[in-house]
């Protein structure tokens, strides 16, 4: 059994007074093994967004089936949404989402005082994972204090300190300069060397690289995927790249 | 139509699109001048200055109409600073777009002018309208007849429209100067700039413990009534400081202290609540501080001359029991038979007749004399021809010496020929009185009439004050707040958490000054008591009855202003 499963994925957008709807996500289907790395990549308005809004259970399909450990979202009730993604999904965003009232301790505990555990606990999971991510040095600090690539490593923080079984990350390095993007990417390999399932949104062919499988998502189904094999990365870029022209050409041949 | 030009078209267009946080602004300067028009109006009013006894009042007007002034001077300074914050963005975006600094100060020129133009006209029109009103309750209050006719007094018009006039126009180079201190790049992000988290105070704490624990120990240790009045002030001044103080370091210290104690700080409903009350702490307490100030101010004002007007008939009472009445301090025993002998005299002279007739003297501490006279009634049953009644260690002595008259007599034709009689008799002080009590009892309902109207005038617009802060310190939050619940939603909070975590946060902050204010109004009890003795009113449990309405109401009044700000707020947050 795959640790997410998506079968047949429908989404469909209906104006509130047009008849006409839009279709933002056609027939999807794919499955994520536990341990996997995949980017899903795609252009703007190929239905990324669609897509990682249902994973995260922040929006309902249209039709078809999300499965997560074998157990169908739709069949988690609307109230329990809440504490089923904290307890199952850990979120990064491209723009940290971090609260400045907070310290960067504080960013990170957050999901855990928000469930109720103890501070003992909390303290000691985030003892465990401030070095993985070096954090450790700042947990006094506030968001405003700190660099692109500090805060986002705390968001990570802040997602994987409920231990959840996918680690949902939103163009993570979208706001992030090319230095702390790489050193961002390298956390997330070696979190997956760990065992930690990841599932990235991006378009930038950089951050897909360090994936060990890519999704290319083009309106509204999966046109084509990638395994990183034995590749290095810079092999993987290439060959992304390539996928993305050979996508980009075939559509304006169709034009 | 003829077409207007660019800048007060950019203006007009501004001040609708803002009309979130102009229109509070527009209606208070409205109401704050329409309230100076007709406080002026009062004070001029010819039809007023027709009726007797009404000096007094006139005085109570003329203050008043000063204290609305300034105060409308520091709520519309307040005010326009906050709007000009949370505009910073778009005169950042015009100038990025290419307006200079000086087409900027164009249009706020012209929004000036408009929102100038809007407050002092709508203001005197709304003055106008609710002028007779307010001229029926002063009447009322004072039980005087209400003059006929309706007049718009010029002066009052001028006045008002010269004082709004020159607050708007401060206000206007106040924004000039911020315009010109900023650069573009920073009108851009204003606001948006990480705010540094708030130091612990302790010289501040230490400073507003000490002030404010002064106030306090001078309102509970003062016995004297005269020095209660003189001392009120510095007391109220002590308080304001340490009210100030305390809101701003106090309040985070004690937010500090939360924090570090790990277990109440750690759960759902105190983690979010605690740390953005520390965030934004620095800039809400002096709103804060400012709410409770007025408040006290409200409250203070209102119950005491509620109190006053409504014991008012045990004043009369006491100060003026007979009908005409002669005093003479510190005097001596053989002062009274001179007295006597001069009411006798001249009660045959004039043909009237003396009822009820009392001449005593007797000892009095300072502290039982009302407005200069005593309740005589204690000392009449122990009066026995010239022997002085009590201890001379109780005070000076008084001789008193009073008498009614007939309905049809005429009072002030014997208390004025008794007064001349005294001036020439050889009395051993040269501090004595003689007052025709009827005219001193209409006098005094005037003036305390006079009170309890400035005191609701001006609670009035405290009130309003108070509720303005208020609405735009909460849209203010509003806005900060809705990032932040959003990512704690996606975070996983739920809907019912965010609810409550609000609820917790929001009616914290309310009620703070709430009960900051209760509390100083019951601080200020002993002495505002010992106030309300100098003007002869000693019954306590009115006080306390008057102090308790007048708390309970402003509570009421408070908690609804609290709930329409509060559904303000949830909206904003909950986009």
């Amino acid at each position: 059994m795959s640790l997410l499963e998506v079968k047949n994925l429908r989404k469909v957008y209906t104006a509130r007074l047009g008849g006409t709807g839009v279709e933002a996500l056609k027939n999807v289907s794919f499955a994520v093994e536990s341990g996997e790395f995949v980017a899903i990549m795609g252009e703007s308005g190929s239905g990324k967004t669609t897509l990682l809004n249902i994973l995260a259970a922040l929006d309902r399909p249209s039709g078809g089936r999300v499965l997560l450990n074998g157990e169908d979202m739709a069949g988690v009730r609307e109230r329990d949404l809440t504490a089923f993604r904290r307890d199952n999904l850990g979120f990064v965003f491209q723009d940290f989402n971090l609260l400045d009232a907070f310290t960067v301790r504080d960013n990170v505990f957050l999901p855990l005082v928000l469930a109720g555990k103890s501070y003992d606990e909390m303290n000691g999971r985030l003892l465990r994972l401030a070095p993985a991510l070096g954090i450790g040095e700042l947990l006094n600090k506030f968001p405003y204090e700190l660099s692109g690539g500090q805060k986002q490593r705390t968001a990570v923080a802040r997602a994987l300190i409920t231990q959840p079984a996918i680690l949902l990350a939103d163009e993570p390095t979208g706001a992030l300069d090319s230095k702390a993007s790489d050193s961002l990417l390298r956390v997330f390999e070696s979190l997956n060397a760990q065992g930690q399932t990841i599932l990235m949104v991006t378009h930038s062919v950089t951050a897909a690289s360090h994936a060990k499988r890519t999704l290319f998502l083009r309106d509204g189904m999966i046109y084509h995927q990638l395994y990183r094999g034995n590749r290095t990365q810079g092999e993987m870029f290439a060959e992304i790249s390539h996928t993305l022209t050979v996508m980009t050409s075939e559509e304006n041949g169709h034009a | 139509m003829r077409k207007i030009g660019f800048y007060p078209q950019l203006a007009l267009r501004s001040l609708r699109l803002n009309g979130k946080f102009y229109l509070p602004y527009l209606l208070s300067g409205m109401v704050s001048a329409a309230m100076l028009y007709d406080i002026l109006f009062l004070n001029m009013n010819r039809g007023i200055y027709a009726l007797k006894s009404v000096n007094a009042v006139q005085g109570l007007l003329g203050f008043g109409a000063m204290v609305v002034a300034l105060f409308s001077f520091a709520l519309l300074c307040y005010t326009n600073g906050f709007l000009m914050k949370r505009r910073q963005r778009e005169l950042g975006l015009y100038n990025i777009l290419g307006m200079e600094k000086r087409h900027l100060a164009r249009l706020l020129l012209w929004e000036t002018v408009f929102a100038a133009l809007l407050c002092i006209l709508g203001g005197l029109l709304l003055g106008v309208l609710l002028s007779k009103l307010f001229l029926l309750l002063l009447c009322a209050v004072i039980q005087a007849e209400v003059p006929f006719g309706f007049e718009v007094p010029r002066d009052a018009a001028v006045y008002t429209a010269v004082v709004f006039g020159g607050i708007f126009l401060l206000n206007y180079l106040l924004n000039l100067l911020r315009l010109n201190r900023v650069k573009p790049i920073e009108l851009l992000h204003g606001g948006e700039s990480g705010e540094r988290e708030p130091r612990t105070k302790w010289v501040l704490t230490a400073l507003g413990l000490l002030t404010m624990g002064a106030g306090y120990g001078l309102s509970l240790t003062v016995s004297d009534p005269i020095n209660a009045l003189t001392l009120f002030f510095l007391a109220v001044v002590l308080v304001i400081v340490g009210t100030y103080c305390l809101f701003t370091a106090g309040s985070i210290a004690l937010l500090k202290a939360l924090r570090k104690n790990k277990k109440y700080y750690y759960q759902t409903r105190h983690f979010t609540a605690v740390s953005g009350m520390l965030h934004r702490m620095k800039r809400n307490a002096a709103g804060l501080a400012t709410i409770c100030i007025l408040s006290t101010m409200v409250l203070v004002t209102v119950s005491t001359t509620l109190c006053l007007y409504v014991g008012v008939d045990e004043m009369l009472d006491l100060m003026y029991c007979r009908d005409v009445q002669t005093y003479v301090n510190r005097g001596a025993p053989e002062d009274l038979p001179k007295v006597k002998a001069l009411y006798e005299r001249k009660a045959a002279e004039l043909g009237v007749e003396m009822k009820d007739f009392a001449a005593l003297c007797f000892y009095a501490p300072a502290t039982e004399y009302a407005n200069n006279r005593t309740d005589i009634e204690p000392y009449l049953p122990q009066a026995d021809g010239a022997d002085p009644v009590g201890d001379p260690s109780d005070g000076p002595l008084r001789v008193y010496v009073g008498c009614n008259l007939a309905p049809d007599a005429d009072a002030s034709l014997f208390a004025a020929s008794v007064a001349v009689g005294t001036r020439d008799l050889p009395l051993s002080s040269s501090w004595y009185f003689t007052e025709d009590c009827r005219a001193g009892r209409t006098d005094f309902w005037a003036s305390l009439g006079g009170f309890f109207f400035i005191g609701l005038f001006l609670g009035a617009l405290f009130l309003m004050a108070a509720v303005l802060i208020v609405y735009y310190k909460q849209v203010s939050e509003g806005y900060e707040d809705a990032r932040s619940f959003v990512i704690m939603q996606q975070v996983g909070m739920t809907q019912a958490e965010v609810k409550s975590s609000i609820r917790s946060q929001v009616s914290t902050v309310f009620f703070l000054p709430l009960l900051a204010a209760a509390c100083h109004t019951a601080g200020a009890f002993p002495m505002t008591k010992k106030i309300l003795l100098l003007f002869g009113l000693s019954n306590t449990g009115l006080f306390l009855l008057c102090s308790g309405l007048t708390l309970l109401v402003f509570a009421l009044a408070y908690y609804c202003i609290y709930r329409f700000t509060a559904r303000e707020y949830y909206r904003i947050v909950r986009r």
